[in-house]
């Protein structure tokens, strides 16, 4: 497969939100604001990279009887080292991602990647194929927090767009507001740019 | 029987090398974290008590046995101790919510700060606004506390109000002379 290929299936093709469904536990609960949207992407993507790329480099090495604790054990290494290294250095995205950092971990992303993809190719294309859903992730996250925060706060990225006399839609930025805002997107996503790919 | 022991060896490996690596990423930052979070009540301090020089921490299980209490600063001018301010950890609608609460040696509450809290945003959230936490200034630690309703977010107002109880209570009973 060429590196081409896997950059469009993760970022379109096989989006793991809009059209893999994959890891809604986080996309649901933190996508209140596009920023806290863009710090769970970046971060699910940091631990993709670094679990697609460990568990490619090791692939030989672990017998597949017992490949899924392998696997565990290395996203979960990969998650704790990053949601210690927020912790010190970027507060205030750790506690307002709060207890979904050390939920990284079981995001059907990540294993499902490293099931699928990590395990069975070479290191490069894992590495691309790494970055490029959590890319895909990351955006899908990021346009998910940007509408619902725009509706709910009348805000993107903290900026007020909308000013004072726009009435908030409390319930966008809330439970309920993630599964209208995910549904109405997916459907949008699906005419718009699917239909043009095919 | 073999094959058991050499999936568990290299099982062993595995998790001793991320063990390994874990340990060196957590004593390369442990110390920041401890720090900062120092730094975040030290700053709060700073916002009670506008002539404070020095805070220290109180480690005096008397004092921290009190129901939700968990850290206790006496803040210092020079060398007299002016107040205190008492860190609790009070249940809200969805989690902990940690809280600072400053009290001078008058027993008048000189504010309070929410350091960290998980409520429902747009609604029990409302607990971080400056409206809201302004009213506690000024009361006395010795009588009920007066808060107004925050409606659609009365477990979360009450899970304050309960935190910022226990401060004064904790002050009453051990620390005012």
């Amino acid at each position: 497969m060429n590196m081409g290929n896997i950059v469009k299936n993760g970022i379109v093709r096989e989006n793991p939100v809009f059209i893999q469904f994959l890891g809604m536990c986080p996309v649901l609960a933190v996508t209140g604001t596009a920023t806290n949207g863009l710090g769970m992407g970046l971060a699910t993507t940091a631990v993709l990279l670094g679990s697609n790329t460990v568990i490619a480099l090791m692939k030989n090495f672990i017998p597949t009887k017992i490949r899924i604790p392998s696997f565990i054990v290395v996203i979960a290494t990969f998650v704790t080292m990053i949601g210690m290294i927020m912790n010190a250095y970027l507060p205030d995205l750790y506690n307002a991602l709060g207890i979904f950092i050390p939920l990284i971990v079981v995001n059907c992303l990540i294993l499902g990647r490293a099931e699928s993809f990590a395990s069975k190719n070479p290191t490069s294309s894992s590495i691309v194929d790494g970055i490029s859903m959590g890319l895909g992730f990351t955006l899908a996250l990021v346009v998910l927090g940007g509408v619902r925060e725009l509706f709910g706060s009348g805000s993107i990225f903290g900026v007020d767009l909308l000013g004072e006399a726009y009435p908030a839609m409390g319930i966008m930025i809330q439970p309920p507001g993630a599964f209208l805002a995910l549904g109405l997107l997916t459907a949008l996503f699906n005419v718009v740019i699917l239909k043009r790919i095919k | 029987m073999r094959e058991i022991i050499k999936l568990g060896l290299i099982l062993l490996v595995i998790t001793s090398v991320a063990g390994l690596i874990l340990g060196g990423v957590n004593s390369m930052t442990a110390e920041i974290i401890e720090e900062r979070a120092i730094e975040e009540s030290l700053e709060a301090i700073e916002t009670f008590f506008p002539d404070s020089d020095d805070a220290n921490v109180v480690d005096d299980g008397d004092v921290l046995a009190y129901e939700l209490v968990e850290e206790v600063y006496e803040v210092l001018e020079g060398e007299n101790v002016i107040g205190y301010t008492i860190k609790t950890v009070a249940n809200g609608y969805d989690g902990p919510i940690e809280i600072l609460t400053g009290i001078n040696m008058d027993g008048e509450i000189t504010g309070i700060e929410i350091l960290s809290q998980t409520e429902t945003p747009g609604l029990g959230d409302r607990i971080t606004e400056e409206d809201f936490k302004e009213q506690f200034a000024g009361q006395s630690s010795d009588s009920e506390l007066e808060v107004d309703a925050l409606s659609g977010a009365t477990v979360s107002r009450n899970a304050v109000v309960n935190g910022v109880s226990a401060a004064t209570d904790v002050f009453e009973g051990e620390l005012r002379n």
